[in-house]
């Protein structure tokens, strides 16, 4: 979509650090904790005029079961339609002609909302807030017709998306205990089935202050922040905190592998390992290995399968920050008359490469280098900011933690790029899906659908 | 899993709720002034733009070029784009893998886009590899070698990323609808072109192509960030100074009319089981003199999450997770489109819903507290989108290239404040369709089909068909 050309499209939102040591500057968080245990993280930041505030919910898919899942995500839609001071649809209406913008994601792990906008509008962005987390309706009419705005969600991210419905198979059959073996947008019969009664129970559950972090970055007071926190959060009492998840998933024992057949164009390659959470010290291993496999087209599955053997379109790998070990992935796209097992056993080679014989100390000092980059374009804006501070702070346990990742990957050493391959990524700790190309359209939509 | 995706719907507001009244504070801040860069012009001819940030220590610097996939030949669509893509695949210095190997030792990151208007490349680096990344870019730009293998494996990359993108109904209705408007106008053939077109694209034809199109007298320099701008004017000189070229006659893309009549095409993606589609004409040039109030009028028709449309589509309707609609600016008037999708059996509703909603906007259904909410939303929005050094190296060549000024730009942004009921009325009756336009359907033909003749003439593709 071409925005209006004299309003930039926005580049991917990345922004600048707390303490950068090479910047010469460094912007401190200040912290204030209410009554009812809501902490709220203050960093103050006059450059731009502008200000996000983003809430992070300790509360995702990872705390639904069979039944009710995608009811998380659900939810980060129900927050937005309507309370008790401001109704159906008057949170963006309001928001809007103060001036901001929101909007909110769901992960397994978290639910996120986020605010932006100018700075004399932070008092009614609190009011919209706290009236919504306080006392949001249940309309049996808005949710029926959420419910349908939810659905559409999934037939664009899944249904309709190859890479999408591979990517959800492949998980399901990754995971057999843990909560992550179910989509965060929740599987098509429960979206069609929750009722009101599991909706106002989950509400309790998960959206009390007492589960939430806020994050505000920008041009404000840290103090008026906090003053305001306490005149509209405060007074929301506190809520029992969502029962532990106690389901581990077991170790695996041997390589699953999964077929999805669909029309297509070409087929399409996913293979996920299980690994570490964002607390484990290997997970900054696990970043460079991502940036040593796949960042650049001087990375290994980049020079090997897209430029030497022509075997894939593009090559990518990644592993999420959870608070659950979570799974490392590979993907690819197969070019025109190559399988994805071509591609399959191309890549084995270059895992078994490099748990073989380590990066070069060059090619090391490369994926720090990269990765110590991209760590400071994603602190450059203050949205990226109030995103990572409250990464560090709800998935890695400490927002002082964003001072030390450049340390981190300093001490990674080719040694331990080995160990952990070795000891991760192997092939009875993976899951393979496959999406074969059928000429014919297999039926997607799962049965009982409304048509 | 996302409340809505940015790019997909840009966000909010409709007069139908009342809203509560906000304090006084809040009608106060103020619009957005783009800072001023350092203008030079080499004596080649190149116009470099310097503009200091010195928050953090990075920097970000894009070279355009006053050329786009316009100036691609007839039947060699998407030669532009991989010219562009061809740069960084080997020097008179180095080889494709040393550019590579290179670029990722410093944690740079380099980009080459091209669209109808303009091509560029781009680099955002950190302060501390200034040296590097700056030599980096120039070689690539001015040095290329193209060799023969390259050229050959991208061009099959590249017609493979194509098909590929057919299997993702979102990443190709736009190109599917600019070939159902435009026809074999410019804008109707795809920047980034197409399986048959792309194929077709040899060695001489991208020397040819660099040969014409990079040259200093038809490029921009833009630098953004954390540097000290006398030694980067040096260092700039040093780098592009030596660059030849006499800028070529520039494409002269012809004015469109909007079309008259109704015209459908029906592209069959047998495994659909929600339907994508485009509804719109051609709406304005970047020169228009209705651009203000049109983007505060598309603000509250469907640029944001409280728009009219997203409004009717999403909210009071449960049809869609999006509906948008956005004028294309370019040199000559681009497209005006609305854009949604929605499960097969909804399919007619949310179609007619759409074309409810355009009726409505043509019984001026504003007041002007809605025009105060679009300003105040364009106005409180718009700091963010030029916070950070890449897109600010961006706007600044794209103004540049454009022909526009820093005082253009600005009082674009204060017009926008000023638009009056009016203005607003005016615009919505001369640059909003009403009873002419192009549909453009992606979805399963067979479940949807006999549908698309209540809406007009139909032209009916297959996905798997080669081009758009």
């Amino acid at each position: 979509m071409n925005r209006y050309r004299f309003r930039p499209a926005l580049f991917c939102l990345l922004s600048s650090a707390l303490c950068l040591p090479l910047a010469g500057q460094s912007f401190a968080v200040q912290e204030h904790t209410l009554k009812n245990g809501m902490k709220v993280l203050v960093q103050e930041d006059q450059t731009i005029p502008n200000v996000a505030m983003y809430t992070f919910f300790r509360v995702g898919s990872r705390n639904e079961h069979e039944g009710i899942t995608g009811i998380s995500h659900f939810f980060e839609h129900m927050m937005f339609n309507g309370a008790k001071k401001y109704g159906h649809g008057e949170f963006d209406t309001k928001m809007a002609l103060a001036g901001g913008e929101n909007n909110a994601y769901t992960s397994n792990d978290l639910t996120v909302y986020q605010d932006w906008f100018p700075a004399p509008a932070l008092e009614t962005i609190f009011d919209l807030e706290a009236d919504r987390v306080e006392n949001l309706a249940f309309d049996p009419k808005v949710i029926a017709s959420e419910r349908q705005v939810v659905y559409s969600e999934r037939r664009l991210r899944v249904d309709n998306s190859n890479p999408g419905l591979l990517n959800e198979q492949m998980e399901a059959a990754a995971f057999t205990a843990s909560p992550y073996h179910w989509p965060v947008v929740g599987w098509p019969t429960d979206i069609e089935a929750w009722t009101m009664d599991d909706l106002k129970a989950y509400f309790a559950m998960g959206y009390s202050p007492s589960n939430a972090t806020m994050v505000v970055v920008g041009a404000v007071k840290a103090a008026d922040v906090f003053r305001l926190a306490e005149k509209y959060m405060e007074t929301i009492p506190a809520h029992t905190p969502p029962p532990p998840v106690r389901t581990k998933e077991p170790a695996q024992i041997g390589e699953r592998r999964v077929s999805v057949d669909k029309f297509a164009q070409l087929p399409l390659l996913e293979i996920g390992y299980h690994a570490v959470d964002a607390k484990s010290p290997d997970y900054y291993v696990f970043q460079l290995i991502d940036n040593l496999m796949t960042t650049g087209q001087s990375s290994r599955l980049y020079t090997s399968l897209v430029d030497k053997q022509q075997l894939a379109v593009s090559v990518n790998t990644y592993m999420s920050a959870t608070f659950d070990p979570t799974l490392f992935h590979f993907t690819a796209q197969p070019r025109q008359g190559v399988t994805a097992e071509t591609v399959e056993e191309a890549m084995d080679v270059e895992i078994d490469k490099l748990a073989a014989e380590g990066p070069g100390d060059k090619e090391l000092q490369k994926a720090k280098n990269q990765a110590i980059a991209a760590h400071y374009r994603g602190l450059r804006s203050i949205s990226g900011r109030a995103g990572q501070i409250g990464n560090y702070e709800v998935l890695f346990g400490d927002y002082h933690k964003l001072d030390g990742v450049e340390q981190e990957y300093a001490k990674v050493t080719a040694a331990d790029v080995q160990r952990v391959m070795k000891k991760y990524l192997v092939k009875t700790n993976r899951t393979v899906a496959v999406l074969v190309p059928t000429a014919q359209a297999a039926v997607v939509a799962p049965a009982g659908e409304a048509k | 899993m996302m409340r809505f995706t940015v790019g997909l719907l840009a966000v909010v507001g409709m007069g139908a709720i009342a809203v509560a009244q906000l304090p006084p504070a809040e009608k106060t801040f103020a619009v957005y002034q783009l800072p001023e860069a350092k203008q030079v012009k080499l004596p080649n001819g190149l116009t470099v733009l310097l503009l200091e940030k010195h928050e953090l220590p990075l920097v970000s610097a894009e070279l355009m070029l006053r050329s786009g996939s316009v100036a691609d030949p007839m039947g060699k669509e998407g030669l532009g784009a991989v010219t562009a893509d061809l740069l960084r695949k080997g020097t008179a210095t180095r080889s494709a893998e040393q550019v590579s190997a290179d670029m990722d030792f410093i944690g740079l990151v380099y980009s080459a886009r091209t669209t109808l208007d303009y091509t560029s490349a781009s680099v955002d680096f950190l302060k501390k590899d200034t040296d590097a990344a700056m030599g980096l870019l120039a070689e690539v730009v001015l040095h290329p070698s193209f060799p023969e293998d390259e050229v050959k494996k991208l061009v099959a990359q590249r017609q493979d990323g194509l098909r590929s993108a057919k299997d993702n109904p979102q990443a190709v209705l736009g190109a599917y609808f600019m070939k159902a408007l435009y026809g074999a106008h410019p804008y109707g053939r795809p920047a980034g072109g197409d399986e048959v077109s792309v194929g077709t694209i040899t060695r001489a034809d991208v020397a040819a192509s660099y040969a014409k199109n990079f040259t200093p007298g038809n490029a921009v320099l833009a630098i953004a960030g954390d540097f000290d701008g006398a030694a980067m004017e040096g260092k700039v000189k040093a780098l592009f100074g030596e660059w030849k070229g006499a800028a070529p006659a520039p494409v002269v893309v012809p004015a469109m009319k909007p079309m008259t009549g109704k015209r459908v095409v029906l592209i069959d993606k047998p495994d659909a089981t929600q339907t994508y589609f485009s509804i719109g004409n051609v709406g304005l040039a970047d020169n228009s003199p209705d651009r203000a109030p049109v983007e505060v009028v598309n603000t509250l028709f469907g640029g944001r999450f409280t728009s009219m449309f997203n409004d009717e589509l999403r909210i009071k309707s449960g049809y869609s997770y999006g509906a948008n609609s956005s004028f294309q600016l370019l040199k000559a008037p681009g497209a005006f489109r609305m854009t949604t999708f929605t499960k097969n059996a909804t399919t007619g509703p949310a179609i007619d819903k759409s074309f409810e909603v355009l009726a409505r906007l043509h019984a001026h259904p504003f007041k002007e507290e809605d025009l105060t909410s679009s300003k105040n939303y364009l106005r409180g929005t718009f700091p963010p989108s030029l916070e950070t050094t890449p897109s600010l190296a961006h706007e600044l060549a794209l103004l540049s290239v454009e022909g526009l000024s820093r005082k253009d730009f600005n009082a674009e942004l204060a017009a926008e404040q000023g638009t009056s009921l009016v203005e607003a009325n005016h615009v919505i009756d001369a640059d909003f369709p009403a009873d002419n336009y192009v549909m453009v359907i992606i979805g399963k033909a067979s479940e949807i089909g006999a549908l698309a003749p209540k809406y007009g003439a139909v032209t009916s593709k297959k996905i798997g068909d080669a081009g758009y």
